[in-house]
C-alpha cells in the first residue's frame, strides 16, 4: 500500500494530526516517509473531495481530521484491500 | 538547503499558497532539509502547477515548447545554398593527362593564397571573421569546394560552392570556374578548358531538411502535450 492518500486517511482513522505528525505515524506503520510535497499533494486532494477537513487551532501546524464521508470510503478501501490480502496469501499457500 | 526548500515552495499555485502556505511552510520547518525534501517538494509543485491546468493550457504549452524546439533547430541549422557550374575538358592527349592537369589546377585554385583572395575579395564569413582566423576560414571554405567529375567516361567536371545566401553561392562559383579558366590559359598543357554549364542561382538551400526538422517539432509536441497530460492524470489520482 504506497497511494500517499489511503495512508493519510489511515493515519487520521485514531486522531487528528498535523502534517508532521502524519509523517512521524506514516513512516512507522508503513516504513514510507512521505516528502512533504507528495503528504500535502494528499491532503490536498482529500480535503477537496470531502474526506478530510482542517480543525480549529492556533497553532501554524494546522491539523486534520477524518470526515465521516472519509471514514466510509477509508473502510471500503481497506476492505477490498484486506480482501484481496487473504486471497493472495491463500494462493501462496495452496500453490 | 532551507533557503532553497522555502524558495522552491513558492513555486506552488498562488490560490494553493493562499489556503496551505502557512501550514506547508510550517511543516518545512520541522522536516530535514535534504536533497530528498527538496525534489519532492519541487514535484509537488510541479504537480500541483500541471494538475491546475485546464486542457487548453497543457496543448499551447506543448504547443509553444514544440515551436521553440523548431526555432532552435532552425537558428543551429542555417540554411545552405549550393551553386554548381560544368567545365568541359578537351584535349590531344590521353585522359590521364587531362586527369594530371586538371589535379594542378585544383590544388592552385583551392590554394590558401587563391581563396583567401576570394575571401577578402567577394567578401565572405563577414560574421565568422571576429572569432576564426583566416587560416580556419580557408579550410572552412574548401570544405564548402566540391570539385566531382560529372560522369565516369568523360573529363568534365563540376564546381560547386555552397554558402549561406544564394547569390553569393553563385558569384563564387563563378569565380571559381575563371580561375580554373586562368590557370588552364597560363599551364603549359594541351588540355582546354571551357565553361559547359554557367552557374546557376540556386533557388532551394541543399540544407537543411526542412521538413525533417519540421517533424522533428511535431514529434516535440506530441511527447510534451503526452508528457503533461499523464503527469496531471497522475498528480489527479493522488500518486504524485
Amino acid at each position: 500500500m504506497s497511494d500517499p492518500s489511503l495512508l493519510v486517511l489511515s493515519s487520521l482513522a485514531d486522531g487528528d494530526k498535523h502534517g508532521y505528525a502524519m509523517m512521524e505515524d506514516i513512516e512507522r506503520f508503513s516504513g514510507l516517509r512521505l516528502g512533504p510535497g507528495t503528504l500535502y499533494g494528499a491532503i490536498t486532494r482529500l480535503e477537496q473531495r470531502g474526506w478530510i477537513r482542517p480543525v480549529a487551532s492556533d497553532d501554524r501546524r494546522q491539523p486534520y481530521t477524518l470526515t465521516s464521508a472519509g471514514r466510509e470510503y477509508l473502510k471500503d478501501q481497506l476492505e477490498n484491500l484486506d480482501r484481496v490480502v487473504k486471497s493472495g496469501l491463500k494462493r501462496l499457500r495452496h500453490a | 538547503m532551507s533557503r532553497v526548500i522555502r524558495f522552491i515552495a513558492r513555486l506552488y499555485p498562488l490560490a494553493w499558497r493562499r489556503r496551505y502556505g502557512v501550514e506547508f511552510d510550517a511543516l518545512l520547518e520541522d522536516v530535514r532539509p535534504d536533497g530528498r525534501t527538496a525534489a519532492d517538494v519541487f514535484g509537488g509543485a510541479i504537480a500541483m502547477q500541471i494538475g491546475n491546468w485546464k486542457s487548453w493550457g497543457i496543448l499551447a504549452v506543448a504547443a509553444l515548447f514544440g515551436a521553440a524546439v523548431i526555432a532552435g533547430l532552425f537558428v543551429a541549422n542555417p540554411k545552405v545554398y549550393a551553386s554548381k557550374a560544368v567545365l568541359k575538358v578537351e584535349g590531344q592527349g590521353s585522359p590521364h593527362d587531362s586527369l594530371d592537369a586538371i589535379n594542378t589546377m585544383v590544388t592552385k585554385v583551392e590554394g590558401p593564397a587563391g581563396l583567401a583572395e576570394l575571401i577578402t575579395t567577394d567578401n565572405l564569413y563577414v560574421s565568422e571573421r571576429s572569432r576564426m582566423t583566416l587560416a580556419e576560414l580557408i579550410e572552412q571554405m574548401k570544405k564548402r569546394i566540391h570539385i566531382t567529375p560529372v560522369a565516369p567516361s568523360a573529363a568534365d567536371f563540376a564546381v560547386v560552392f555552397e554558402y549561406s545566401d544564394p547569390r553569393v553561392a553563385q558569384k563564387v562559383t563563378q569565380d571559381l570556374a575563371v580561375r580554373f579558366l586562368g590557370e588552364n590559359g597560363v599551364a603549359n598543357t594541351s588540355t582546354t578548358l571551357s565553361i559547359l554549364d554557367p552557374p546557376m542561382l540556386p533557388q532551394s538551400p541543399i540544407r537543411p531538411n526542412e521538413p525533417l526538422l519540421a517533424g522533428l517539432g511535431a514529434a516535440c509536441f506530441l511527447l510534451m502535450w503526452g508528457a503533461l497530460s499523464v503527469v496531471r492524470r497522475i498528480a489527479a489520482r493522488g500518486h504524485a
